[in-house]
């Protein structure tokens, strides 16, 4: 075979790829946050000055080789381990969960991999790389997030004993402030303000009730309604 | 005067290098934290399985007085139990032949020495992962303080715990801790280790205070708005590492660099590429052992 003379007259064009980094960028300083789920213990409430008594969530994650989670990543043991303490597990799946539902989200990274974050937490990328987080801007939608676990039935509400205990020990905490504000003028503010979410403490839950009984009459009266119905039906046969 | 040697014009010459590389590498600015102490270490010793169950024994019971004559009734004999399961981790650096043709300072043996410094910083990330575990909560949505310190004592001690207590927290609770600090009055106020807890230190260990050990990392997570840190008595954690010293008949001993109980770096040449690894492993476990033993200590991000 003997090699001709070749014309070539119509180059390719090359096109000009701009890269676009998206995503969030990972180093040993800034790792990527794994999958997680919330649970819930009866014992875990705080106060919320906006939104009343608010169940603390805790978040598991799922990091294989912790608490048994398994190597892809399998939360069964350590879910196990949660009912077995009395927890109750927040399914991302519940339908209860309304507009919550699948609450775990995830940014993509730039290495093509997931970093899972709150369905609230927004993320600005500095020209260093550096990752700088909208943190306490996490904290209403978050009492929100909690505030409707309360109210959609998904876990137990808050018992007495445990409110009880939350009294006492705000009760004791003001004790501590007022015994030392003499001793330390900052720390009369925090005794005023100890004092304050005492009473508001005392008024949630006061309302709460007076909330909780209204509905409960309401359903008594429409009980009554309903039995001369199932008596006439009686009455008929 | 004309025809000064200017540095500039060797510059351009190819009589002088805009910079050389210097022979010394510094270190970067990254928390070493080693959390590992902090936690009860079970020898890994399992047959056909990567889960390993440890029993923890039936708590002892007072006696119950019993009538003359009376038939003593048996006792439920509980025991507990907690399960570690461990998982691999591993981590790899490549380099090329050029690399050490150009006299480069970092070879690769800096490189198998930033993955033996990988281990305690994999457990320290397990560790804290493992603590957002415990039921009982002190400081929900607040900054802490003191009081919040002695809260968790409280818990800790209404459940039977003996002391010391550890106590790892996150670099901004720390400094929280330290700011509330300063403005105690009271029994602590003169004593030396307050005054000691104030200095500034590393991340990792910050001092006793009150016999609770204090430690600072980065590796303390989030959730819901809120720094995940934890207070515990010993036995509240416990850990383990399947050793990997176990699988060395599936290594040729020429490829082992590192070869520890807990810790395996092999190394792989790809001669096509004119490249070498070095890959290291380890099969960690963390759990939280008993939950009593412990308590989470948030404030807010």
């Amino acid at each position: 075979m003997s090699g001709g003379t070749i014309h070539l007259s119509t180059p390719q064009r090359e096109e000009n790829v701009i890269k676009q980094v998206t995503g969030l960028p990972e180093n040993n300083k800034q790792r990527a946050a794994l999958k997680f789920v919330y649970v819930h213990y009866p014992q875990s409430w705080h106060f919320n000055a906006e939104h009343g008594f608010l169940p603390s969530l805790k978040k598991m994650i799922a990091k294989p080789g912790v608490n048994g989670v398994g190597p892809k990543g399998e939360l069964t043991s350590m879910l196990a381990s949660v009912r077995s303490k009395g927890g109750t597990f927040i399914d991302p799946k519940d339908h209860r969960l309304g507009e919550y539902k699948d609450y775990v989200h995830y940014y993509p990274t730039q290495a093509g991999g997931k970093w899972y974050v709150d369905f609230c937490q927004k993320a600005t990328v500095l020209p260093t790389g550096q990752i700088v987080w909208n943190t306490r801007d996490t904290l209403e939608p978050m009492a929100e997030f909690a505030a409707h676990i309360r109210d959609s039935g998904i876990i137990e509400p808050l018992m007495y004993e445990f409110y009880l205990g939350m009294v006492e020990a705000q009760k004791v905490k003001v004790s501590r402030l007022q015994g030392r504000a003499d001793r330390n003028p900052s720390v009369t503010t925090k005794a005023k303000q100890a004092e304050a979410k005492l009473d508001a403490m005392q008024a949630s839950w006061e309302k709460n009730n007076k909330r909780l009984t209204a509905k409960t009459k309401a359903k008594a009266k429409t009980a009554k309604a309903k039995a001369p119905v199932l008596e006439r039906c009686v009455d008929g046969e | 005067m004309a025809n000064e040697i200017l540095y500039s014009d060797l510059l351009t010459n190819g009589g002088a290098v805009a910079e050389v590389l210097s022979g010394l590498v510094a270190q970067q600015l990254y928390d070493a934290s080693d959390l590992r102490s902090v936690s009860t270490f079970i020898p890994y010793n399992t047959f056909g399985s990567t889960s390993m169950a440890v029993t923890q024994d039936a708590v002892p019971g007072a006696f119950g007085s019993i009538a003359e004559a009376a038939s003593v009734a048996n006792t439920t004999y509980t025991t507990s139990e907690f399960v570690l399961a461990v998982s691999r981790y591993s981590r790899a650096y490549e380099i090329t032949d050029l690399v050490g043709i150009s006299g480069s300072p970092v070879d690769l043996g800096r490189a198998v020495k930033n993955l033996v410094d990988g281990v305690s910083l994999t457990f320290t990330d397990l560790i804290c992962a493992a603590t957002p575990g415990f039921t009982t909560q002190v400081n929900a949505g607040g900054t802490l303080a003191v009081d919040d310190i002695y809260d968790g004592q409280f818990a800790l001690n209404l459940v039977a715990n003996s002391g010391p207590y550890n106590c790892i927290l996150h670099p901004k609770q720390i400094n929280e801790f330290r700011n509330s600090l300063r403005a105690e009055a009271g029994a602590m106020q003169f004593q030396d280790p307050t005054a000691e807890m104030l200095a500034t230190k590393g991340p990792g260990f910050q001092g006793m205070w009150n016999n609770i050990a204090f430690y600072s990392s980065d590796s303390v997570t989030n959730a819901a708005g809120n720094h995940l840190g934890a207070m515990m008595s010993a036995g509240a954690l416990a850990h383990t590492m399947a050793p990997v010293a176990l699988m060395q008949g599936h290594v040729p001993s020429s490829n082992l660099i590192v070869s520890t109980p807990e810790l395996l770096v092999e190394l792989s040449r790809d001669a096509y590429g004119a490249q070498s690894a070095a890959i290291a492993h380890m099969y960690p476990g963390v759990v939280l052992a008993e939950d009593n033993r412990g308590v989470e200590i948030l404030s807010v991000v």
